[in-house]
């Protein structure tokens, strides 16, 4: 009598690459994260830096605002000069994020995600990406459109407006870094996206009215570094000349560091992740 | 080399203070193997654990040669239909199995082209463009289905699929099935009635309080389950002719009517019952929307080997 074990042979391995795979993830995410809420904050937010931007920058509101009629490249830091602009984006990250893991979740829609050659790194890429790309609508695009608007409107110089843009570029990409970690930190955390939703809102209002109370009353505004939203001003504020009310470097290497926690915790949550029930 | 598709030593998983898996240890062999045992005993648990949803507390268990806690190879040539009824609400039937088969690696046309051979096979083609909010019971188990097959897997797990199906769609599934396997392909397939998995294998894992309490040949379990009748619930829309119907086959013992849409049918042989009920809904002499076995001497049997 002869034995023959059953022979398994791989099916066509040759399939598309992975990162076409995460796009997958990050274009289904991105419908998903799209909603009516998060377009009408969107266009809040834009309305917010076009408004400010053409009101500091263009010839005859210069002149009534009695800013001085020569324009520089802190005539566009409005945005970053106030709470207003960020605290309008906590409503978007906490709206926008707050599903991203939790969401997939809680209506065991990751059951599926996990039954397909998708890695957990895969898989936070993807989401990250779809909630870093609504973030970047709201922290990019209106910024770029805002220089150009004043480059075409007012008396704005090309040399000028493309380095207002950079800024825009470059500090719109922080927040979207920094604050995408955070929605996929707290969002893994949970089972139910308003619990995620609640806490990035919570967490970042929260830190942000502990520092401003601390330095009121010790005098000191480093205090200010326990909050995102005053780091993420403080980056914005240095980005466009001006001088922020604390060292723009370190809050910078503080965003980073929390970013880069924040992406290990949610990595480590997503791989611990569990279909029970 | 093992000869075994997949196969577990010790397998635990615990929730908390439950134990979903208690030492589970079985080889799964090529072909069909059924995984039977009745609700909570485990089964699902074991399946999450082969799609690599559940990491396991202690043991080994291997899929196609390859330890589980390494999905991501495995996950190519596995396809899963999960027992829970979740689904991508917001997309359409055609949208959610072309997403998954991108996901699966596959460009856009060839996910476009099995994407739509899955739907004829599960008969949803005409209703590829409708919300999956929209889809009922039955449907959804078919989209699920047709999902798991999509990828053209080496190894089906399908957990409960015949679960919400009426009779037509049970029957041609399972003819699916069968040819699956004849084309050498593997399948996993759990039920907690016995006699869905009896008519595609006789390999058989008895599953009970997370442990494999029998592996093997089926019939020797149906000899024990045979000595007692069991109890099918059907519903229907006409239960007067159905009970009228049952009333003349001579291996059903008693006909009642616990509800205005359900005749209970107690029958001394359940493969004769299935078989003549499935000829009767496929003739459309009656409708037939739903059957049900009350197996409750499988319950006993499973008792009886778990000690």
């Amino acid at each position: 009598m002869s034995i023959s074990a059953p022979r398994y042979t791989m099916g066509p391995l040759a399939r598309e690459p992975r990162w076409n795979r995460v796009r997958v993830i990050v274009f289904e995410g991105l419908m998903r994260r799209l909603g009516a809420l998060n377009i009408v904050l969107i266009v809040l937010g834009s309305l917010i830096v076009g408004v400010e931007v053409v009101l500091f920058t263009t010839p005859a509101f210069v002149q009534i605002t009695s800013f001085g009629a020569t324009v520089g490249l802190s005539n566009f830091a409005t945005p970053y000069e106030s709470v207003a602009y960020l605290l309008l984006a906590t409503l978007l990250v906490a709206s926008a994020g707050a599903g991203a893991i939790a969401g997939d979740v809680a209506n065991r829609s990751i059951a599926l995600y996990l039954s397909r050659p998708i890695s957990p790194l895969d898989y936070l890429i993807g989401k990250g990406s779809a909630v870093g790309l609504v973030l970047a609508i709201f922290f990019v695009i209106p910024g770029i459109g805002a220089c150009l608007f004043a480059f075409v409107v007012g008396n704005v110089s090309i040399d000028l407006a493309a380095l207002a843009m950079g800024a825009f570029v470059g500090v719109g990409l922080l927040a979207t870094v920094v604050f995408s970690s955070l929605a996929l930190l707290m969002s893994s955390l949970t089972r139910r996206p308003i619990f995620a939703g609640a806490a990035i809102f919570g967490v970042l209002v929260t830190a942000e009215i502990l520092g401003a109370l601390v330095q009121g009353v010790t005098r000191s505004s480093q205090s200010l570094f326990i909050s995102p939203i005053a780091d993420v001003l403080a980056v914005g504020q240095a980005a466009f000349g001006l001088t922020p009310a604390v060292n723009a470097g370190e809050a910078l290497a503080i965003l980073l560091i929390v970013t880069g926690v924040s992406l290990v915790i949610a990595y480590l949550r997503v791989r611990q992740v569990e279909v029970v029930g | 080399m093992s000869a075994s598709v997949v196969s577990a030593t010790g397998a635990t998983k615990r929730y908390g203070e439950v134990l979903g898996l208690n030492g589970f240890t079985a080889e799964f062999g090529p072909g069909i193997t059924g995984l039977v045992g009745p609700n909570g005993a485990g089964k699902s648990t074991f399946f999450r654990v082969l799609a690599g949803q559940l990491h396991l507390d202690a043991g080994t268990v291997t899929v196609l040669g390859r330890p589980v806690s390494a999905p991501v190879r495995t996950n190519r040539e596995v396809g899963y239909c999960p027992e829970s009824p979740t689904l991508y609400e917001w997309m359409s039937a055609e949208e959610f199995l072309r997403t998954l088969l991108r996901l699966d690696g596959f460009d856009a046309t060839e996910a476009r082209r099995r994407c739509e051979d899955a739907l004829v096979t599960v008969d949803l083609l005409p209703v590829k463009d409708r919300r999956l909010s929209g889809f009922s019971r039955g449907m959804r188990q078919r989209v699920k289905i047709a999902q798991a097959l999509a990828h053209e897997p080496s190894l089906l797990l399908l957990d409960e699929p015949l679960n919400a199906l009426d009779p037509v769609s049970r029957v041609r599934l399972l003819d699916l099935f069968a040819k699956i396997a004849r084309e050498g392909r593997h399948i996993i397939l759990s039920s907690h009635v016995l006699y869905e998995v009896e008519r595609l294998t006789d390999q058989i894992v008895m599953v009970s309080n997370g442990r494999a309490i029998a592996q093997g040949d089926l019939h020797q379990i149906r000899d024990l389950i045979d000595s007692r009748p069991l109890t099918v619930e059907v519903t229907t829309g006409a239960p007067r002719d159905l009970g009228r119907a049952f009333a003349g086959w001579d291996h059903v013992t008693d006909v009642s009517f616990p509800a205005p849409d359900k005749v209970l049918a107690q029958t001394r042989a359940p493969d004769v019952f299935y078989r003549s009920l499935g000829e009767l809904a496929r003739s459309g002499a009656i409708e037939v929307r739903g059957v049900r076995g009350l197996d409750d001497n499988l319950e006993a049997v499973f008792r009886l080997l778990a000690g």
